[in-house]
């Protein structure tokens, strides 16, 4: 790659100041730029799925496993799923968010999901829940 | 020109103006979304924000405009890198599969919010269902 292509070297440099493969899987992630969760299972190469307009699927590359997620519009779920289940509300305050509530809330409240759809809400929020994975919902 | 103040926590980079072609589109980049991925995944994410990031918003093979599923204008750099990278410790390059794309998402303050490989049309090396998830093929 030429230098036209790539990064100028103070980015790279800000980059390679990163030191990685330091932390463990599972964690979460919340990127108030995009308002989105990223959710890691694994530490480990995947590409992402698209289930419906929120939810994209991250899958293992050597043998389709989901290893993660992609969750967007996480604040606009929260706020529309507290005011159509107030009881949601007991499961997340203003900053703190359990994962497993966001895609159960947002699937039981999807009307149309196929089978492979309610596979994958599923098993995300299995993992979720074993793990207690919360995000923090700050500001950018 | 599109004009964003650089803010702290953010680099700012260049990239593909899909309107013209030129390479002055000011991209920012956002540390701790890096700082979370490569701590974790380790080298392969590494190697992707240092050679496939740059690579989709200078050399893209197609951008999409608007981002229907998150009601932005945004916008979608596609590359069709020739490899991939693997390994959290030791990262070694494999072939690109023909049905994968690599592909970064800019939000409407020119903020990346999300870069992955994604399904593509092995024929068209676009995203699946690029008709309908974005508004537009901008370049």
């Amino acid at each position: 790659m030429t230098a036209h292509e790539g990064f100028d070297p103070e980015t790279v440099r800000w980059l390679e100041s990163i030191e990685p493969g330091v932390e463990e899987c599972p964690a979460a992630f919340y990127n108030p730029d995009g308002d989105s969760i990223t959710f890691l299972i694994e530490a480990t190469e995947y590409y992402g799925q698209r289930v419906d307009d929120r939810l994209t699927v991250y899958r293992a590359f050597d043998d389709d496993r989901i290893v993660g997620s992609y969750f967007k519009g996480v604040r606009i779920v929260v706020e529309l799923l507290t005011k159509k289940m107030p009881g949601f509300a007991h499961f997340h305050n203003d900053r703190q968010i359990k994962i497993e509530h966001l895609f159960r809330a947002n699937f039981y409240d999807t009307e149309c999901v196929t089978e492979m759809q309610a596979s994958i809400y599923m098993d995300l929020a299995g993992q979720a829940e074993r793990t207690g994975i919360e995000a923090t919902l700050c500001e950018a | 020109m599109m004009s964003i103040p650089v803010r702290s926590g953010y680099r700012e980079t260049l990239a593909i103006n899909p309107d013209g072609g030129r390479l002055d589109r000011k991209i920012l980049i956002s540390y701790n979304q890096l700082d979370f991925l490569i701590r974790r995944r380790g080298e392969s994410a590494h190697r992707e924000a240092i050679e496939l990031i740059p690579m989709a918003l200078r050399k893209p093979t197609a951008i999409f405009e608007g981002i229907r599923d998150q009601g932005i204008k945004g916008l979608c750099y596609v590359c069709l890198p020739e490899c991939r990278y693997t390994g959290r410790t030791d990262v070694v390059s494999q072939p690109r599969e023909s049905n994968r794309c690599f592909c970064v998402y800019v939000d409407d303050d020119g903020v990346i919010i999300e870069w992955r490989w994604d399904e593509c049309d092995g024929k068209t090396g676009f995203p699946l269902a690029y008709e309908t998830r974005f508004v537009r093929r901008a370049l």
